[in-house]
């Protein structure tokens, strides 16, 4: 047997263990050969146009309004049509619980503003920063600090936006 | 180092087996352990396989003779720079190639595999790694580059000549890739519809690959083209031999993929379409390795020896028919999520694009089968020439020119006539100016006029929107101070902004541009070309329109494997004298073959083109001269293509939260 040979069998039999500890791996790593197949989260847009699709179309859109190509009624439609069409999407994403944390926050946002209530950043009488729960509860919220009650004081300008923006928000779609 | 080429070809063969069916089983039986340990068997594959690959390429470096494949495509005379060539001159070697090369994008694409796949990934990696189990097998049962000779040869028999030229080095395999790059999206695909993920969710994958193969491909044909041209001898570039064609059909039918995934990537629409699409390229992909690998019809390409062509054959008839009962039987929940609003759209010109595509894409099946359809009905093979498709194909490339200019200036959705008439406006001014203009300068053939008019309508029109798009972009960034050289920087900056904004669209628009430039090159060269053969003593002169050239004699110069004729040629133009030429004929004994290197000056108005067609023995050399108007566009598009090809596929940053438009989430919440 020549030096070539046997350098051949070295490195091919060094391939084959290679191989059997690829191949092998996951079954010691799990020693569970039949746990089942993750499936991945369903997602709500599966049978319809993706979310990311309806946020480019609406770029493209806007490019081929600034291009003269679409005239300015189409143009407000479709851009209409194509909120809508994420908004139906964000909703199930949000009743199926599987919207980003993005989402979820800013839900709880809209939430307090539709409920009429104040929402602070900071405790309006020791300063001390606020959780959003904190700040959102219902009547009776108070700070975790100094204990304040956080409903008995004046709305001051930490609220972002006024109730009617939001307002108008909810009624336009 | 045969032997470890060997070892690890069959080991991978081992390897992609039990991929495959470990994938589907493991998903089929829910298995996460099994399906997992499938797709780490194939990333093995992948490394397995550079193994065997690298032996190869040592044992050329090597001049290792005892190995047949490495005997007769290579000898001691052979520069070390044609050992990459080598390895593909004959089937053993593509077919390893070919593997190399599918187990290499199959893991990149699994590795890379966006998330909303991942259901579908098992029957993905099945399907990519059941075609590469039939290639892996092919090569180590029936076409082994490791085989050994009983007794060691002290030379080999040399590279083809033919191959021994700079668009070898990437002609070949970027053909080869793009043909067998197609089983990546046709895998998303398939591995969708298997999985029941009949939606959108192959799309992005299905898309990237797509657009890649198409770009191998393209550059695959146009480096062949230049090849042609450049070393054949006889001045043209495209023949429609049936391995090109071979090659240019499922480039065709991925051409109509690329542009129908982006409807479907937008509007959720063409879903069947896109997957009989993926199919019928994948078909004619499979097609075209058989045509290389084995095919029954003559081609300056193929390997005629190959017994290999039953078995590709067979493969075909599997790949054509497996894939279009998985449609057929997933057809009914394959509808699309929403309808064509109006025929005056984009997604219309995409599907009228797509019908003209398929026609060339079928009428060249036609042309390509033709002959082996009439030595089996009448016993006589007919060959189709290129009349034939100059006939049928030139008017379908027209309607896809026109549709060109008219597809990008459409919106999605819908258009109004208004908004169209405003768009085109300019464009067809400026595409009948230029028609006035060629016929002012005595142009007058009428096919010529319209491709020209067609091509000014097209490039105004991709123009005109890149200003546009920068005039807007400029005026948002505009600082008030209306200075010359402010105003042009921001509009230069506008411009950059606007492509780097919308990269998959201006990316298309440049590759559109390349598209242009191959067709000034085709129409110069098909209207304006002018040919003249003479044969020549030194000293004699030839002209040929405003050139002359003088003869000045032949040096001969002897190598180890050929003996080379060098001839002095100088060239006139107007009288005056631009250059010397020096065409060469070389003669190879052993394979009985001489090889032409073509004398060329290049300009972007035309090229003059000397080839010595033969050295007669009494020191008379035949030469053969050209004037190929516009063909300098036809290489400068290939670089043009590719960058395009790049902005185009460059990723996409993720979006952010703060993209959602305001009113989108707040109705979201309205759900609660």
């Amino acid at each position: 047997m020549d030096a070539q040979t046997i350098f051949a069998i070295l490195v091919g039999s060094a391939l084959a263990c290679f191989s059997l500890v690829m191949v092998g791996y996951s079954f010691l790593r799990n020693r569970e050969p039949q746990r089942e197949l993750a499936s991945t989260a369903k997602l709500p847009d599966q049978n319809g146009v993706g979310i990311d699709s309806l946020f480019d179309s609406i770029d493209t859109l806007d490019l081929e309004y600034q291009l003269e190509n679409v005239p300015e009624e189409d143009y407000l439609q479709q851009l209409h049509s194509y909120r809508q069409q994420i908004a139906v999407l964000i909703k199930e994403q949000l009743e199926n619980g599987d919207a980003p944390p993005e989402l979820l926050l800013e839900r709880e946002v809209l939430r307090a503003r539709a409920g009429g209530m104040k929402v602070w950043r900071s405790c309006p009488q020791c300063d001390a920063p606020l959780t959003l729960n904190a700040a959102s509860k219902p009547d009776g919220a108070t700070c975790p600090h100094c204990s304040a009650s956080l409903s008995s004081v004046t709305l001051g300008e930490e609220q972002s936006e006024s109730p009617s923006t939001s307002s108008r928000q909810m009624t336009e779609l | 180092m045969g032997d470890l080429g060997a070892i690890s070809l069959w080991l991978a063969l081992a390897l992609a087996a039990y991929s495959s069916v470990g994938s589907v089983a493991g998903k089929m039986r829910g298995s996460a352990a099994l399906a997992e340990s499938a797709q780490a068997a194939m990333y093995a594959t992948m490394v397995v396989l550079f193994v065997s690959t690298l032996s190869l390429v040592v044992a050329f470096i090597g001049r290792d003779f005892e190995i047949a494949y490495v005997a007769r495509h290579s000898d001691l005379a052979m520069p070390d720079k044609f050992t990459w060539v080598a390895f593909y001159a004959g089937n053993e070697g593509s077919l390893l190639y070919i593997a190399m090369v599918l187990s290499a994008m199959a893991a990149i694409a699994v590795w890379r595999a966006p998330e909303k796949v991942r259901d579908a990934l098992p029957y993905t990696t099945g399907v990519m790694m059941l075609v590469l189990t039939f290639f892996l097998a092919v090569t180590a049962v029936m076409a082994n580059p490791f085989e050994k000779l009983p007794f060691v040869p002290a030379d080999g028999e040399g590279i083809n000549p033919l191959l021994t030229h700079f668009g070898m080095f990437f002609h070949p395999p970027a053909l080869m890739a793009g043909l067998v790059g197609i089983t990546i999206p046709f895998s998303f695909a398939l591995g969708s519809l298997l999985a029941r993920k009949t939606g959108d969710e192959w799309v992005d994958p299905g898309r990237v690959w797509g657009i890649f193969t198409w770009a191998l491909l393209a550059s695959g044909l146009l480096l062949g083209s230049w090849w042609a041209y450049t070393i054949l001898g006889w001045g043209g570039y495209w023949f429609w031999d049936p391995v090109e064609n071979a090659a240019f059909m499922p480039w065709l039918a991925l051409t109509a993929f690329i542009h129908s995934i982006m409807v479907q990537k937008r509007r959720g629409m063409f879903r069947m379409w896109n997957i009989a699409l993926i199919n019928i390229a994948f078909g004619l992909a499979l097609y075209g390795m058989f045509m290389n690998r084995g095919g029954s019809v003559p081609s300056v390409h193929s390997f005629g020896a190959s017994s290999l062509g039953w078995v590709f054959l067979l493969f075909l008839a599997v790949g054509v028919i497996v894939p279009f009962v998985v449609f057929f039987w997933r057809y009914p929940l394959l509808k699309s999520a929403q309808n064509l609003d109006s025929m005056l759209s984009r997604e219309a010109a995409f599907l009228v694009n797509n019908l003209l595509l398929l026609a060339i894409a079928f009428v060249t099946l036609w042309g390509t089968v033709y002959p082996l359809i009439s030595r089996l009905t009448s016993g006589e093979e007919i060959t189709v020439a290129r009349p034939f498709y100059d006939q049928v194909n030139g008017p379908l490339m027209l309607g896809l020119l026109f549709l060109m200019g008219i597809g990008p200036m459409l919106p999605w959705r819908r258009a109004n006539w208004a908004s169209i008439r405003r768009a085109l406006a300019v464009p067809a001014g400026v595409a009948v100016i230029a028609v006035v203009v060629l016929l002012a300068v005595g142009l007058r053939k009428e096919y010529a006029l319209v491709a020209y008019g067609l091509a000014a309508f097209v490039a105004t029109g991709i123009l005109m929107e890149w200003f546009r798009g920068a005039r807007a972009r400029a005026r948002a960034l505009s600082s008030g101070d209306r200075s010359v050289a402010r105003h042009i920087q921001e509009h230069a900056s506008a411009f950059v902004q606007l492509i780097w904004a919308n990269r998959p669209r201006y990316g298309g628009y440049i590759v559109h541009l390349s598209v242009l430039m191959v067709a000034l090159g085709i129409v110069g060269t098909s209207f304006f070309s002018s040919q003249k053969d003479v044969v020549l003593s030194p000293g004699e002169t030839a002209t040929i329109e405003n050139y002359e050239i003088r003869y000045m004699g032949t040096t001969l110069i002897p190598f180890g494997n050929r003996t080379e004729y060098i001839s002095s040629v100088e060239v006139y133009r107007d009288g005056e004298m631009l250059d010397t030429f020096s065409p060469n004929r070389a003669f190879y004994p052993s394979f009985n073959m001489a090889s032409t290197r073509a004398a060329i000056r290049s300009t972007p108005v035309e090229d003059f083109y000397v080839v010595p067609s033969e050295n007669l023995p009494d020191g008379d050399v035949g030469f053969r001269l050209l004037v190929n108007p516009l063909i300098w566009w036809m290489w400068v598009a290939g670089p043009v293509m590719v960058l395009g090809t790049i902005i185009a596929l460059w990723p996409e940053p993720s979006r952010l939260p703060a993209r959602v438009p305001s009113g989108v989430t707040a109705a979201a919440s309205l759900g609660r």
